[in-house]
């Protein structure tokens, strides 16, 4: 019986090892992207994350598309544009040789159905239990509070916008992938179904929706009637979904993918002197910060906000914890955005001053405590102390781009600030979803790690996004609350000349800086990993990357 | 020729008072245990670990918050890469000892802190982490199984569905929730450690409570008179001992592991302050790009604590329990 | 419902850094997460009761869709993973007890020390790296290569190519089984073959085996027929508890190896605070336990008659 038994498990594991590896598939050239999660939904007007937007981006298009590897909207779907001399209405002229991948014609009133399904509650479309959540954040609301008040099909290739207000950044928000034009007939015909594992999507795009099977993977396969050309040779593309960090480098390595997003920081050297694989920087458009929280009544000085910025070594975090050809940052707006950056602002490192400026503000022994002010019915911020607590300094639960190691660069920054007789406590928020929860009631009662992605390249979308608002004591972040900054802000907001923004952008920031509003870290590029098979692959600084110009040799 | 053995000082009991056969048995226990090679392996590793976990933190004042320095970010360990490099190198010469330093015996971790430091002091954490918690979830958890075994009825439902409830739910899992609702802190995580561990120890007592309350022996202690609560303890307790203990080491070592995780997700042990396992899970990253030393010392660490006391306790089982001691 | 207490809702996880205070009550409201928890509980409860999971919170994609996706893949590798520790575990446990304190004992003892000391991600990396990059010779990835395809059936991959005679996505779907199941294996191999040893050792003492071997039974007859029925109770007892563990706490194993399984994507939907998911998944596994709960109590029954069932 043991022999029988014994020749049986032999048996068994001959034939696990000695069957040859199955030829590839017949799909003709492939192109595998790892990815760490599973999308949320493939209907790109609710969906909110990167890996949808990933995968929508090969297949979706929008009225217009980011250019190359910049933050300039260009031609995509809409192949000319005009705009009337007060900015409220754009016409659009559309390409007339486009279909969706069912089979219906792309045409006006099919642009004109998707700004209306996202616009109005009312449609059909509009799914009451989904989040039409970019449409709202960026055109400032759903029906009446649209700043789109009307899209009329002009004629069958051409679409006219009226708004209510200018928008100085209307193209920019045209080229988010959540605008993309679904097939009208396909959302009609499968409802709230639409994007789920079972349906996919159905778009105007280079390659159209095949599988996704859940935590496993998503299949894209050429578009043979796209209207466009594709530059590239990849007829299948898989996006692969490996979890962990180690594994995905892992399957770059043993050639199982061919390409990912964010390998470790320290992954990367090794990954440059690999022979077969190489690194590709997507430039930084983003920014880490530290927040003060203005209800401790200790950082209402700006002396001692100063004092914390020059206790920071920014350059020595740079060099540690983010990839190389990272940048230490002073301001809030990154150097690659379009208009707003303003070089002359400086934040040095100085520790010294630091405890000088301590000194002043009247704590020659340093800081170790503070008080939190109490607040009153409306949530407006009192002179009355409510408890003396110890600094906190809150770091983040996870990775960005932004920020690679929250707790890591929290530890580096209690040592900094301790070398300043600032004695903070490393204190931490629990999960993500519990850490921005705090955030957003104002409960983080210290200083704490955050950051910020742009999203349409605009700079009303960068510091705009922040400082904008004072309608709310609690504002956007930290009770910071400053009505001269706001009021500039939202002048450059409708502004449509150029150069009048870029130069608001700049004094708003050197503004915000005299008085170290707010403590601005770094900004991170992020690294993606190639096999070197890969060619042609094109970063951008928003993200939306399209695998139609790729080329795989070999 | 067990029997021979094991007979003589069952015989002898009835002659001597109590006080000579505690003494005895504590002589034969201890020449058992000392006879035993794993005992002494375990012993040895057990004992050094409760020295380190006592004397490091006495010895050594160690500021987390002003450890550290990122110039020297996985700093290599550079009296060991020495020394090895001197073995292993082409030239005959050997390195001469006077030119080195050891600045980082056992390197520096991504923030540029002492590994061998943060070990020291990550070992007094883990081990009474484990410690508090075996000794929570095994006085609660026997205490429940007994009852529940012993007398059955409506508390042995009630408890064990509540045991079930527990045990349905992944004991990872489970204390991320507990600890979330509580609080993220060290003592938060051990007890929610302790409370995921409750039903192991129950249901392990519960099932030799069960296939002891039949036999002979306790049906004629209670037909003696016996008063439930004393067969408990006098008869049901020592039978049960053997795969407690063994729980209880096999849970010391879970504990760490455990705790190492909470404190990976944040929740266990704050940062910068050292705790072996989230040490093991921080080296993470740094694996891949070949800086053993970030995992290694922590890594082998926890391997020799959990291994220690698992032989100490494989050893103190067969030594406490005369049935299992072979020949 | 205990993870309504913690902070951090669906609608903050989703906006991330932009969960600005209004951004947030809005979505809150779309997603019906402003009812009172009794009413969204019922809600749910109600849906339950027609045979409707309900649909994610993120997404709005129907859970039971998702869980017939990602339930066989975590019940295959806990199961075969199971079955492999016990068919191992049982009997490097009774040749040890058998064998007491020989060279067999002593190192099988070590390594069972070792498998449950060393976690669990440090050995599926180094297993990946040896095996998935250095030698190459097993995939480390999902459940089934790409290019197979397999007809669905049970959704278990084995069974399905068994049923289907496709010998392809047999081979490939056992291959990928080979570093998960491993790595899953070790802990409870190392606790079966523990207690297995130690019940073993227990009944072996016995007079009644005593009484045995001294009427001049040979080795095996005891160890097999008289000692190991009597070692069972405790044996299956801690095979059962492992099955639990298995099931539900996979989530490392899952996330190491991609595997579609349900423990990682509850520990996902806990991080996106996906309520709907967290319950059915938690009455999954909830129902799974007393499943197996049950069997250990039959078992018990049939092993030891002593044991009613109550």
């Amino acid at each position: 019986m043991r022999t029988r038994f014994t020749a049986l498990a032999l048996a068994l594991i001959v034939m696990i090892l000695a069957v040859a590896p199955i030829s590839a598939q017949d799909g003709g050239v492939t192109f595998t992207f790892g990815e760490f999660g599973n999308p949320v939904q493939l209907d790109a007007a609710i969906v909110t994350d990167g890996i949808s937007f990933r995968t929508l981006t090969q297949g979706c298009e929008t009225l217009v598309e980011f250019q190359g590897d910049t933050t300039i909207p260009g031609p995509a779907l809409a192949q000319s544009w005009t705009t009337s001399e007060d900015g409220l209405s754009w016409t659009f002229k559309l390409v007339e040789n486009a279909t969706f991948h069912d089979g219906t014609p792309f045409n006006a009133e099919a642009v004109k159905w998707n700004f209306d399904r996202w616009r109005l509650t009312t449609h059909p479309q509009h799914f009451a239990e989904q989040v039409f959540e970019y449409y709202e954040a960026q055109f400032n609301g759903f029906d009446d509070a649209s700043l789109i008040t009307d899209v009329q099909a002009t004629s069958e290739f051409e679409v006219t916008f009226t708004l209510s207000a200018p928008i100085g950044a209307f193209l920019n928000n045209l080229a988010m992938p959540m605008f993309s034009l679904a097939s009208p007939a396909a959302v009609e015909a499968n409802g709230a179904a639409y994007g789920t594992p079972e349906v996919g999507f159905s778009c105007t795009g280079p390659y159209k929706f095949v599988e996704w099977v859940s935590d496993d993977r998503v299949v894209l396969t050429r578009n043979e009637s796209y209207w466009g050309t594709v530059s590239g040779n990849i007829d299948t593309i898989i996006f692969k979904i490996i979890p962990d960090n180690a594994a995905r480098l892992a399957a770059l390595q043993s050639g199982d993918i061919d390409a990912f997003e964010r390998p470790n920081v320290e992954d990367v050297p090794t990954i440059e002197a690999s022979e077969d694989l190489y690194i590709q920087l997507r430039p930084a458009f983003n920014v880490f910060y530290l927040a003060f929280n203005y209800r401790i009544k200790e950082f209402r000085d700006p002396r001692v906000r100063q004092a914390i910025s020059l206790a920071l070594n920014r350059q020595e975090i740079v060099d540690a914890f983010y990839v190389p050809g990272s940048v230490a940052a002073n301001t809030m707006n990154p150097p690659s955005i379009g208009i707003g950056f303003n070089p002359d602002v400086q934040t040095p490192f100085d520790p010294e001053l630091a405890k000088q400026l301590l000194a002043d503000a009247g704590y020659p022994n340093g800081l170790s405590e503070v008080n939190v002010l109490a607040l009153d019915a409306d949530g407006n911020i009192t002179d009355t102390v409510e408890e003396t607590i110890p600094i906190r300094l809150y770091f983040m639960p996870v990775a960005r781009p932004y920020n690679p190691d929250g707790e890591g660069i929290g530890s580096a920054m209690v040592n900094y600030l301790a070398s300043a007789g600032i004695n903070a406590e490393l204190a931490s928020a629990g999960d993500w979803s519990a850490y921005l929860d705090a955030r957003r009631d104002g409960q983080l009662l210290g200083l704490y790690q955050l950051g910020w992605t742009g999203d349409n390249g605009d700079p009303d979308n960068f510091i705009g996004y922040f400082f904008a608002s004072v309608d709310t004591p609690l504002a956007r972040e930290g009770y910071y609350q400053n009505a001269e900054v706001a009021q500039m802000l939202q002048e450059a907001r409708v502004s449509l000349d150029t150069a009048a923004r870029d130069q608001i952008y700049k004094d708003v920031e050197a503004i915000m800086a005299a008085e170290s509003a707010r403590i601005y870290i770094a900004h991170g590029p992020v690294p993606l990993a190639f096999n070197n098979r890969v060619q042609g692959y094109v970063t951008n600084p928003l993200g939306t990357e399209f695998f139609k110009t790729v080329t795989i040799t070999g | 020729m067990t029997s021979t053995t094991q007979a003589q000082p069952r015989l002898a009991l009835t002659r001597r008072s109590e006080r000579d056969v505690r003494l005895e048995q504590l002589r034969d226990f201890s020449r058992r245990l000392w006879r035993s090679p794993s005992a002494k392996l375990g012993g040895i590793l057990a004992f050094a670990t409760l020295l380190a976990a006592i004397f490091v933190p006495l010895l050594d004042k160690y500021d987390a918050i002003r450890d550290g320095s990122l110039p020297a970010r996985y700093a290599p360990p550079d009296c060991i890469v020495a020394w090895l490099e001197s073995q292993f190198s082409a030239s005959p010469e050997k390195l001469s000892l006077n030119g080195l330093t050891c600045e980082y015996p056992f390197g520096a971790d991504k923030n540029g802190r002492d590994i061998m430091r943060r070990v020291g002091h990550g070992m007094s954490v883990s081990l009474s982490v484990g410690i508090f918690v075996v000794i929570i979830s095994l006085t609660i958890g026997t205490t429940i199984g007994l009852i529940a075994g012993f007398s059955g009825g409506w508390f042995e439902s009630v408890s064990m569905r509540l045991m079930d409830v527990i045990l349905a739910f992944p004991s990872l899992l489970l204390a991320i929730a507990l600890v979330t609702v509580a609080g993220a802190s060290l003592t938060n995580g051990m007890i929610a450690i302790a409370v995921t561990q409750i039903p192991t120890f129950a249901r392990l007592t519960r099932s030799m409570a069960i296939s002891i309350r039949n036999t002979e022996y306790v049906t004629a202690a209670r037909s003696l008179g016996a008063s439930g609560g004393k067969i408990m303890i006098s008869h049901v307790l020592p039978n049960s001992l053997a795969p407690l203990i063994v729980q209880s080491t096999l849970l010391l070592g879970t504990a760490v592991i455990e705790t190492a995780a909470l404190g990976f997700l944040g929740l266990g042990q704050q940062p910068p302050w050292p705790e072996l396992g989230k040490m093991l899970a921080e080296s993470q990253p740094a694996l891949a790009s070949g800086k053993w030393w970030v995992m290694f010392f922590p890594g082998l660490t926890i391997i020799l604590i959990v291994l220690g006391f698992n032989l100490l306790g494989d050893a103190l089982r067969d030594a406490l329990d005369p049935r299992l001691r072979g020949n | 419902m205990l993870l309504r207490l913690i902070p951090g809702d669906p609608a903050v996880a989703m906006l991330g850094e932009r969960a600005s205070p209004e951004n947030v009550a809005a979505i809150r409201e779309r997603l019906g997460l402003n009812k009172p928890l009794p009413e969204q509980y019922m809600i749910w409860v109600s849906g339950l009761l027609r045979g409707d999971l309900g649909n994610t919170v993120r997404g709005n994609i129907p859970i039971a869709s998702e869980l017939s996706n990602r339930f066989p893949a975590t019940v295959e590798l806990a199961l075969v993973a199971l079955t492999l520790a016990a068919l191992l575990g049982v009997p490097i446990g009774i040749l040890s007890a058998a064998r007491r304190n020989s060279f067999i004992d002593t190192t099988s003892m070590f390594f069972a020390l070792l498998g449950v000391s060393i976690p669990i991600f440090v050995l599926g990396l180094l297993l990946i790296y040896l095996f998935g990059v250095r030698f190459d010779i097993l995939p480390f990835i999902g459940r089934l290569d790409d290019a197979i395809q397999l007809e669905r059936r049970t959704g278990l991959h084995i069974i399905d190519s068994i049923l289907t005679g496709n010998w392809p996505a047999l081979q490939n779907s056992l291959t990928h089984l080979v570093l998960p199941t491993f790595t899953l294996f070790t802990v409870p191999l190392a606790i079966v073959a523990r207690i297995t040893r130690s019940a073993m050792l227990e009944v072996l003492n016995q007079d009644y085996i005593r009484t045995a071997r001294a009427k001049g039974l040979s080795e095996r007859p005891v160890i097999f027929s008289h000692a190991l029925r009597n070692a069972l109770l405790p044996i299956i007892t801690i095979i059962g508890l492992q099955l639990g563990t298995l099931l539900s706490g996979a989530v490392l194993t899952e996330t190491i190896y991609s595997w579609p399984g349900i423990g990682k994507w509850l520990f996902d939907s806990i991080i996106a605070r996906d309520y709907t998911i967290v319950q059915s998944v938690t009455l999954l596994i909830s129902l799974i336990y007393i499943i197996v709960n049950v069997t250990v109590d039959v078992l018990y029954a049939v092993v030891d008659p002593r044991i009613r069932v109550s």
